[in-house]
């Protein structure tokens, strides 16, 4: 340990180096408050013992100097004085000094109180270097999230989550809350939402959405359900994350088509359906994504009918768990009774204030009012999706693929029996192998739809001899998704004959698909009349709506004599040129 | 936030007190570390203390199930008030967790 002393008696300092020494200290000496500081600069002394009456300057001043030098080191500085008035000595602390002792002075209290301060000195400097390395790694830590955002925005697809339907409230930050929302268009039209939730904080709860995006985005992309997806997310999170780390989450699609919404939900506790009207809550009926196995998960979606306008509202756990200043949680009641806001009929809550305020605006509002903070909506992920058919049909599917293609002639065909169309979904193979065949140059979204329907048709009259006129009623809507699901169960026999053929031409190719199914058929004749039945202004147009759109892309559709077989005409030109 | 853990045979009794969320991580586990694992052993998790649970803390209850034996584990929730019991079931944990 380095002492320097200030004196400017030199037989004082010859006495006090002295007994320094001798207790094993080195000594360094200075004569005036000015020689202390030129001495303390060069030499960095890890105390002073400082005498207050000097030339030059005095010791107050001095002290004062160098603590100003010294903001993140504790150099203790001790006075030595022969004043003993109380004002003098209390200067001393005043100025910065930590200890005083009056001369003459007893070494052995000298020594102690060297002793004493030097302790503290320890405890101080620990304290300061602990304060640097923490400065040092939060910034550290800033630092990497600021590169890993910048990563995440450039390798994260953003989907359509910029489309007009979709109103969204997500932090820059979010992804470190980890939080995850995905949209992306259907090829056959419509859209897939995923609302997702991971356990914890910082960069591991955010390194889980990379797998998750990319799963999400490549199967919507080929066509997939929402069921296939989520039972592939759960299968790659599962495998990816460890034990403790999960994903709550819910998907949904919006078939615009069919007006029916689709979701399945792991543990969202925040999600609704706003139907103007009426209020559904899109319940949590699984657990969140990454904890079972292949064998127990279940990938069951539930159905609802939906009408043009009606809007998704969904959200992360944040929104419930927000508290006002009396550590409050903003919770479920009140989320719920926001969503009463411009439903009819509704007691809570039923003249919108403001017409100008739409429903996202006002579960924003509502939670500021609640929380009083404006930081409080951080953490908050909270998403308003439109249900309106006409715009949602227009959004392009986002294309993918780099290899150039030229159209060629081929034909393959595929027979699926029973039990395999009970396990897959034959239209995702078939744009496969088409896309593997001719790229992308064949758009998918109007062939995707075509191949729906087709199957449709085939699986729902041909095989599982469904009658698609119940569904003019809302009640037998649903019962024909019903009557379906356990029909198909229940199927031990049939199959379904594919056969797609390309000729190339000029501009793309003409492709004749054809199904062929080992039901009964039926009458084609009647099928003519009730699609000339259909009424587009009917409210209740449900039925003979896929056979036309069929008919609306494709070049000619005809059906064998029995009503087993269909073949049409599909003409594409190269998407690429 | 506290936890504590009594072994009994091959019964454990493991209590959550006050908010159990990420900052209880360490804690929790050190609670049932040295506890008997395996599906044998029938795990009692009291939570009629537990203010608050989230998303950290269902994790660190799966990896209470993984100690206790996987999808062998007996692991019963007992006590949790209605808040805490609402997060559970939102999350379907009563699949993996018999909740009394």
């Amino acid at each position: 340990m380095k002492i320097l002393i200030v004196d400017d008696d030199k037989t004082n300092r010859l006495v006090l180096s002295a007994y320094l020494k001798k207790d094993g200290y080195t000594v360094i000496a200075a004569e005036n408050g000015l020689e202390a500081i030129e001495r303390f600069q060069k030499d960095e002394p890890d105390l002073i013992l400082m005498d207050v009456m000097m030339p030059v300057m005095d010791g107050y001043e001095a002290t004062q100097k160098i603590k100003t030098m010294t903001v993140d080191k504790f150099i203790p500085i001790i006075f030595l004085t022969a004043m003993t008035d109380e004002k003098a000595l209390s200067q001393c602390v005043e100025v910065g000094g930590d200890d005083f002792l009056t001369k003459p002075y007893n070494r052995t209290i000298l020594k102690a109180k060297i002793d004493a301060l030097e302790r503290v000195s320890q405890l101080y400097n620990t304290v300061f270097q602990q304060k640097r390395e923490l400065i040092s790694h939060y910034e550290h830590e800033a630092k990497e999230q600021e590169v890993a955002r910048k990563v995440f925005d450039s390798i994260l697809n953003p989907g359509c989550l910029s489309s007009q339907n979709i109103q969204l409230h997500l932090s820059p930050m979010s992804l470190f809350n980890g939080d995850v929302v995905l949209a992306a268009v259907k090829p056959t039209g419509g859209l897939h939402i995923l609302f997702g939730d991971f356990t914890g904080h910082g960069l591991a709860a955010s390194l889980g959405a990379l797998p998750l995006s990319d799963v999400f985005y490549s199967m919507t992309a080929k066509g997939y359900s929402i069921s296939d997806i989520v039972r592939e997310i759960n299968h790659k999170l599962k495998q990816q994350l460890p034990t403790g780390m999960f994903l709550a989450a819910c998907l949904v699609e919006i078939d615009s088509t069919n007006m029916v919404l689709k979701y399945w939900n792991g543990a969202i506790p925040a999600a609704f359906l706003h139907k103007g009207d009426a209020l559904v809550e899109l319940k949590s009926n699984n657990l969140p994504l990454g904890i079972l196995g292949d064998s127990s998960f279940s990938d069951k979606v539930e159905i609802i009918e939906i009408h043009d306008y009606d809007r998704i509202v969904l959200s992360t756990d944040g929104i419930l768990e927000a508290e006002n200043s009396e550590g409050k949680m903003f919770g479920p009641e009140r989320f719920e009774a926001c969503l009463h806001y411009d439903l009819e009929g509704s007691s809570i809550n039923n003249s919108p204030k403001d017409k100008d305020v739409d429903l996202f605006q006002h579960i924003l509002n509502t939670l500021d009012e609640f929380t009083q903070e404006q930081e409080q909506t951080d953490d908050v992920t909270l998403g308003v999706i439109t249900c309106d058919s006409d715009y949602i049909n227009q959004l392009a599917p986002q294309k993918g693929g780099y290899k150039k293609f030229i159209p060629t002639h081929w034909q393959f065909d595929l027979q699926f029996f029973y039990d395999s169309i009970k396990a897959i979904d034959p239209v995702p193979l078939i744009n496969q192998i088409m896309g593997e065949i001719q790229g992308h140059q064949i758009q998918q979204d109007q062939l995707s739809m075509v191949l729906t329907e087709l199957f449709c048709n085939s699986l729902d009259h041909g095989l599982l001899e469904l009658d698609s006129s119940i569904k003019s009623t809302p009640e037998g809507f649903m019962q024909f998704y019903s009557d379906k699901e356990s029909r198909l169960a229940e199927l031990n026999s049939g199959s379904i004959y594919i056969s797609v053929n390309n000729v190339p031409n000029d501009v793309g190719g003409d492709l004749t698909i054809i199904f062929e199914d080992s039901g009964k058929g039926f009458d084609i004749s009647k099928l003519e009349e009730s699609n000339l039945a259909v009424d587009e202004k009917s409210p209740l147009k449900f039925s003979g709506r896929g056979l036309s759109l069929v008919k609306n892309y494709c070049q000619s559709v005809t059906f064998n004599e029995t009503g087993n077989r269909i073949e049409c005409v599909y003409s594409w030109s190269n998407a690429d040129a | 936030m506290s936890v504590s853990c009594n072994v009994n045979g091959n019964v454990v009794n493991i209590s959550v007190v006050g908010r159990f969320d990420f900052g209880s991580h360490k804690e929790f586990r050190e609670a049932y570390r040295n506890a008997p694992s395996g599906g044998e052993n029938e795990y009692i998790i009291d939570m009629s203390s537990t203010e608050y649970v989230d998303s950290s803390a269902l994790g660190m209850m799966l990896l209470l199930r993984e100690h206790a034996g996987g999808d062998q584990a007996n692991v019963t929730i007992k006590g949790s008030r209605k808040e805490v019991k609402d997060i559970l079931i939102v999350s379907n944990f009563d699949k993996l967790f018999t909740i009394s």
